[in-house]
């Protein structure tokens, strides 16, 4: 329960130190201060909508994948098929960050290559149900070109993680 | 048949404890043998990534039911999904509780099987999860449009594709979080007529280079794999910063 109301506070001081920062600023710059909030007020109209789409993917992965099931195979494939299951677990990732690095921690510890482990957290860049955030802002184009390409950087990467660390085995 | 008990300490006759998240220990009984493994809980997860471990713990030890006195519905929810199910309102030790299911005085709840309900909800919650911070970053993008001068911009990203990109990436690198909020502020950067290859580079480097985070990857990893990754990581977002937007232009 302390967890809980920990995690909550955390998610909340930073949009509440922003309007803390609104009040101040209004204060100051009454007129500035408005014009910002409508900036602010034209950006949430511009995403509404592909955020409502974000939700709709969000809904359809949450009902046919099942990230901790993939994640009992991260480690166990070899060749293509471990790029492939170790990155498709980093792109349906989702949640905290540091939850995930426990799993990844066992699964190296139980002899999962370093590889795997950089390759899913590199893929986490890659973002299915937020596509229609980044197309909203970006175009088709940049959002294809940008989404294949780091899914080509987190391999390159992994790689070369995994070749310096045959260089230099951990103790 | 895996059984897991969640417990205080590593042995059968310690006490089960209050809540399955909270757990310092699960202990892992095979039926037939009744001999049992101990796995120690990442100890330096609290909280709601506490929760998470001893989910994916379970479902990695291939646990068929788990043994407890309270489970929170959303981890009874998780542990459902995954094939395992759940006893709850377990008292006294692991030894007692196990004899107690194996004897058949205690049986899992039937299932509710209501698997649109349930992405609904777990959806629901994850994008309400998403709200606070995405709103903090619109309502701050909201006065760095009117605050912040082009000329300040300027005389950061020049303009000049191999700075912009180094620049953004550096930017990228030293904060974290949700992906969507970098996708708000590169829109802003770029409204603000800074380039496409800063704003790409950031993007980048938001999610895969972590410097907030490397003390966690550094404790989880150890140090030399957490900073050969997200120095790696860091070289390799420069050029795809920049291939993407090279090919972008191309295509358009």
């Amino acid at each position: 329960m302390e967890g809980e109301r920990k995690g909550l506070w955390r998610t909340l001081v930073f949009p509440l130190s922003v309007i803390v920062l609104y009040v101040v600023l209004f204060a100051m710059m009454p007129s500035r201060t408005i014009s910002a909030l409508q900036a602010s007020g034209q950006i949430l109209i511009q995403i509404a909508l592909p955020l409502c789409v974000a939700f709709i993917i969000m809904f359809a992965l949450n009902l046919f994948i099942k990230p901790a099931n993939v994640s009992r195979f991260l480690g166990k494939g070899a060749g293509v098929k471990g790029v492939i299951i170790s990155g498709l677990a980093g792109i349906i990732a989702t949640g905290p960050i540091y939850a995930w690095y426990a799993l990844l921690k066992e699964l190296r510890d139980k002899g999962a290559s370093e590889f795997h482990i950089a390759n899913f957290l590199c893929n986490r860049a890659v973002k299915p149900f937020l596509l229609p955030v980044m197309i909203a802002y970006f175009g088709w184009a940049f959002t294809l070109v940008l989404n294949i390409l780091l899914v080509v950087g987190a391999i390159v990467t992994a790689l070369v993680v995994n070749m310096l660390s045959t260089l230099a085995p951990r103790r | 048949m895996r059984i897991a008990v969640a417990t205080s300490g590593a042995d059968l006759d310690i006490g089960i404890v209050t809540r399955l998240g909270t757990c310092a220990y699960l202990l892992i009984i095979n039926s037939e043998t009744l001999g049992f493994e101990v796995f120690p809980r990442p100890s330096e997860l609290q909280g709601r990534g506490a929760g998470i471990a001893t989910v994916i713990l379970a479902v990695n030890q291939d646990v068929d039911v788990i043994l407890a006195r309270y489970v929170s519905p959303r981890m009874a929810q998780t542990l459902r999904e995954n094939g395992i199910k759940i006893v709850s309102g377990l008292k006294g030790t692991a030894r007692e509780a196990v004899g107690e299911y194996l004897q058949g005085s205690r049986t899992a709840p039937p299932e509710p099987d209501r698997p649109a309900i349930h992405a609904a909800r777990r959806s629901l919650r994850q994008f309400v999860a998403m709200l606070p911070v995405l709103l903090g970053v619109v309502l701050l993008t909201g006065l760095f449009k009117v605050f912040v001068s082009r000329q300040v911009l300027t005389s950061i990203f020049s303009g000049r594709p191999i700075t912009d990109t180094l620049w953004g990436a550096c930017f990228g690198s030293l904060v974290a979080g949700n992906p969507v909020n970098s996708y708000v502020i590169g829109g802003a950067l770029l409204d603000a007529a800074v380039s496409l290859f800063a704003v790409t580079a950031m993007m980048i480097t938001w999610v895969t280079v972590g410097f907030i985070q490397l003390p966690a990857e550094l404790s989880a990893f150890g140090a030399r794999f957490a900073v050969t990754r997200n120095a790696v990581a860091f070289a390799v977002a420069l050029p795809i910063a920049f291939l993407t937007v090279v090919l972008v232009r191309w295509l358009s």
